[in-house]
């Protein structure tokens, strides 16, 4: 208990540091933190917190941070930039915007730091405070509130409304060693507007980081969000995805988790008003003894909207994964439809996965199904590979390879589907990638900077 | 159609009267002292005596569950009786009847109109019955029959008297004492329940049934049963509950312990009907049972088969120990709620041992205000090889104030496991009712076809006649709730 009450400590004294220009955000971040005094540091008897080990958390210790210099992030951008996106970029480090090393000129998308009273217009500023106040704020997240306390300098992306951007925006969010980071975005897609975005997650040595995503689609609006995780394997972190949709507005997020020691997605879909519809995918892939943890709550709270799922995860060596995904439909929430899948690959023998499918359900006029597999590669599909003249070591790569495609493709830019194909094998600690690619003889699978 | 929704009736509880006889019962509340009477009243063994002092030392450390989807005032377990017997059967020393010429016959004609004849000359052909009411076994048939080939059918009390190295050996050991609150309340206070062995390489040549019935107002049914299954040998059980109405809430907190040897089989199936309280949900069971198979030869198998669709909150998961290889475990269930029901019931299916196949196929339907919910787990332990498990759970809901939840865990730590786990919620469908009704079959019936062939997958799996009373039940429990 000792070492909660030492973590709960530590926020406390860090967030008498923190002080921001802007009045809403000043409130926001005392509120927080008097809820914190009454929340508890969460544990396993909770149901959703069962198969977390809390020591990956507890046990981090943010001494002096060896902040990278300038030119070790600039080569780490240089690395992760891809090619389509390189003019349209934005970067943070530790969780700070950094304006001077994003790169960013668009008529559509507005980029400000949401704690600087000079970038924020009236409008920016009412976005900015409705964000921070809608929905799941109110709620109990003992770490988003501890986001909410310690977070500094985010960043607000406006998609203005009635626009429509063909070119994908790319998010680099680098965490550095030692560090606790608080991350906050907020984005804001208007009403009619589309638009596509690449969020990357990568860090440096042992790190914790702690990061929020408020978004809200208003009526009519289409967003796509990919969020690629590929954190140090020695970091911990811990993700929450906030999304509100309105009326006729359409989600698609994707989440990939390849990177870190431990890893938790907490992903919450509102289904606000009626017609708006959600795609929430993932794909998790971890070896040696890291672990991968999604939570998903699909929340249908208006009739006629609609909701589909699909994780798949590949768990290799002593990996732990769970998915504890949950569709929810409000009384009177009728002609609903909702689907969620969870496929699992076991690729060793001391790989263990939870999977908790859930429906809860209060509207009778639903369509409402769900399913859960968990298997090996099938010996039979093996068999038929090699009598092709395969080895053992092709098909495999295959099979694998195949399994993990029908997410990595919803990413629409190749570089970024080059980038997760090649994530996803080295998740693995495998070669296979290699293998592929000597079979396929396709310059795909020879982007040696991200091998 | 809409207008006939709103009429949601009850059918009223056919087995709701309450026979009026003399019972001797212990005043209300939990201490120690009761404990001791109760184990001195039955003239227990000193074991025993040890078992119910700890499951209630343990019990007073534990807190209520609070995981499920129910929602119950707090019961005050001090206000309860603990042990209530007809007052004739006393005069035995708790001995159970030799003849049935001795079974008051008040009782006699109580289980008459429950439509369970344990007269001798009216005894059901195949089936024998063990009658418990209240806190007693009252009757048991087809015993002499049964020893002469080896089958031990009798209450726990007299197996405690009689067997006590069956008991000594086995009791506790696939529920322990605390193994969660309501079975360890119930290891401190079971008053009786009913005990079956079968000798090795026996399949039992009738249904063995046991009958409960709560009659005391204001007392808790706590009754405990044990089954050991030799070495190839097999044996079918079936169950039935049935409770008078009362205003008040009835706490019924039962433990059943399955043990299959080598190559033995046990079929377990329930007829859950305990009075479920009226529309607006006064009164009622509060049905908290722990149930768990041990298939511990190899190559055994436990199949349990439920219809639940009485008692107002119901706790109930029927779980297997799959220790054996090549065990099996089965798990059937029709989950019906109406009016103000609520149930959260399902499974836990544990393979432990190597190429163990598991399936569960759970069926919910949902009408009125009520909430039904299905919770299972699926475990594959590491060193489960080739374990196998498929998992359908289906809801149905009836009238939009009802509520369906799904909620399974699945904890997989072997890679050769092969887990599928499906389920889906849906409507009547209107297509299907308009197809049959354009066939010329009325409304009701329509409904009633397409539940019984919803329901169908597990109402095959109960022994004959029981199909036959569980589609009626469905049928006489659903009548006006839908269009």
């Amino acid at each position: 208990m000792n070492q909660e009450l030492e973590f709960e400590e530590k926020i406390i004294r860090a967030s008498s540091k923190l002080a921001s220009d802007l009045r809403f955000i000043q409130d926001r971040k005392q509120l927080a933190l008097a809820k914190l005094k009454d929340l508890k540091f969460p544990n396993k008897k909770e149901e959703d917190w069962k198969y977390f080990k809390f020591s990956d958390i507890l046990d981090f210790e943010d001494s002096a941070s060896e902040a990278l210099s300038e030119t070790e992030i600039a080569s780490l951008i240089n690395k992760y930039v891809y090619e389509e996106t390189s003019s349209q970029l934005i970067v943070t480090v530790d969780g700070n915007y950094r304006k001077d090393l994003s790169n960013f000129n668009s008529e559509i998308i507005v980029v400000a730091n949401f704690n600087r009273a000079d970038e924020l217009d009236s409008e920016l500023k009412s976005i900015t405070e409705d964000l921070f106040a809608s929905g799941l704020e109110q709620e109990s997240s003992y770490f988003k509130t501890v986001n909410t306390v310690l977070m500094d300098n985010g960043f607000l992306l406006k998609i203005k409304a009635n626009s429509h951007s063909d070119k994908a925006v790319q998010v680099l969010h680098i965490s550095t060693k030692n560090n606790f980071n608080q991350i906050r975005s907020l984005i804001h897609a208007g009403k009619n507007s589309s638009a596509n975005l690449i969020v990357n997650y990568i860090g440096v040595g042992r790190y914790l980081t702690n990061a929020v995503i408020e978004t809200k689609l208003e009526a009519g609006a289409q967003l796509k969000l990919n969020k690629i995780q590929n954190d140090s394997h020695q970091a911990t972190s811990l993700y929450q995805l906030n999304a509100s949709l309105m009326r006729d507005s359409d989600f698609e997020f994707n989440s990939f988790s390849f990177g870190a020691l431990s890893s938790r997605d907490d992903i919450n879909i509102d289904l606000r008003e009626e017609a708006a519809s959600a795609q929430v995918n993932g794909l998790y892939v971890v070896n040696q003894d890291r672990k991968s943890h999604h939570k998903v709550c699909i929340n249908h709270l208006a009739a006629h909207t609609e909701s589909q799922q699909l994780f798949k995860g590949l768990l290799q060596d002593q990996a732990r994964a769970e998915f504890n995904g949950l569709i929810d439909v409000a009384r009177d929430a009728q002609k609903i439809n909702a689907e969620q899948l969870n496929n699992n690959l076991l690729l060793s023998k001391h790989a263990h996965i939870d999977s908790r499918p859930q429906l809860n359900i209060l509207a009778d006029d639903v369509k409402c199904a769900h399913g859960s597999t968990v298997g090996m590669l099938d010996p039979e599909e093996l068999f038929y590979l090699q009598s092709r003249g395969l080895t053992e070591a092709e098909a495999k790569a295959i099979l694998t390879y195949s399994f993990c495609q029908e997410i990595i493709n919803k990413i629409d830019i190749e570089s970024g589907r080059n980038y997760a194909s090649n994530l996803a094998f080295s998740s693995l600690g495998s070669s296979d990638n290699k293998v592929l690619a000597s079979l396929a003889g396709n310059t795909k699978f020879k982007h040696s900077r991200y091998d | 159609m809409d207008s006939n929704l709103e009429k949601l009736q009850t059918q009223k509880y056919k087995y709701g009267f309450t026979t009026e006889i003399e019972a001797d019962k212990f005043p209300k509340g939990l201490d120690e002292n009761i404990i001791r009477n109760i184990s001195k009243l039955k003239n227990e063994p000193e074991f025993m005596l040890d078992f119910r002092l700890n499951a209630f030392k343990q019990w007073q450390k534990m807190r209520e569950p609070d995981w499920a989807l129910v929602h119950y005032p707090e019961i005050d377990f001090q206000d309860i009786i603990y042990y209530s017997a007809p007052k004739s059967k006393m005069n035995q020393d708790g001995e159970a009847k030799e003849s049935l010429e001795e079974v008051d016959p008040e009782i006699l004609r109580t289980y008459e109109k429950l439509g369970i004849p344990i007269e001798e000359q009216k005894q059901l052909q195949g089936i024998a019955v063990d009658a418990i009411f209240d806190s007693v076994s009252v009757a048991n048939t087809h015993k002499k029959a049964l020893a002469e080939i080896g089958v031990i059918f009798c209450s726990i009390s007299e197996a405690i008297q009689e067997h006590p190295e069956l008991i000594k050996k086995y009791l506790g050991t696939v529920v322990p004492h605390a193994d969660n609150f309501y079975a360890a309340l119930n290891g401190a206070v079971f008053s009786d329940g009913t005990f079956i062995y079968i000798p090795p390489n026996t399949k039992c040549p009738i249904e063995l049934s046991t009958n409960f019935r709560i009659n005391t107002e204001g007392s808790g049914q706590f009754e405990r049963t044990l089954i050991l299954c030799d070495e190839g040998s097999y044996v079918s059980y079936l169950e039935g509950c049935t409770a008078p109405a009362f205003d008040t809430n009835q706490l019924h907190a039962a433990v059943v312990e399955l043990v299959t040897m080598k190559d033995a089989e046990i079929k377990y199936s329930t007829v859950q009907n305990w009075y479920a309280g009226d529309e607006n949900g006064k009164g009622g069971i509060y049905n908290f049972v722990t149930k768990r198979g041990k298939c511990q030869g190899n190559n055994s198998k436990i199949s349990w088969t439920q219809v639940e669709t009485g008692s107002a909150v119901t706790w109930k998961y029927p779980s297997c120990i799959l220790q054996g290889d090549n065990s099996v475990g089965e798990f059937y269930s029709v989950a019906l709620t109406n009016n103000m029901q609520q149930a959260d019931t399902g499974t836990k299916m544990i393979h432990i041992g190597k190429n163990t196949k598991s399936t569960i196929v759970s069926k919910g339907i949902s009408a009125g205000k009520s909430e039904n919910a299905y919770r299972g787990l699926v475990r594959v332990s590491p060193s489960a090889d080739n374990a196998r498990n498929y998992t359908q759970c289906d809801s149905m809901l009836i009238g939009s104030k009802c509520s369906a939840n799904t909620t399974p865990y699945i904890e997989v730590g072997n890679n050769s496991a092969s887990i599928e786990h499906e389920a889906s919620t849906s409507k009547i469908s209107e297509d299907q009712l308009f197809y049959l009704q354009q066939r010329g079959i009325n409304m009701e019936d329509a409904i009633s076809t397409i539940i019984s062939g919803f329901c169908k997958d597990v109402f095959k799996e109960l022994p004959g006649e029981f199909a036959a009373e569980a589609n009626a039940l469905m049928s006489l429990k659903l009548e006006n709730t839908v269009g």
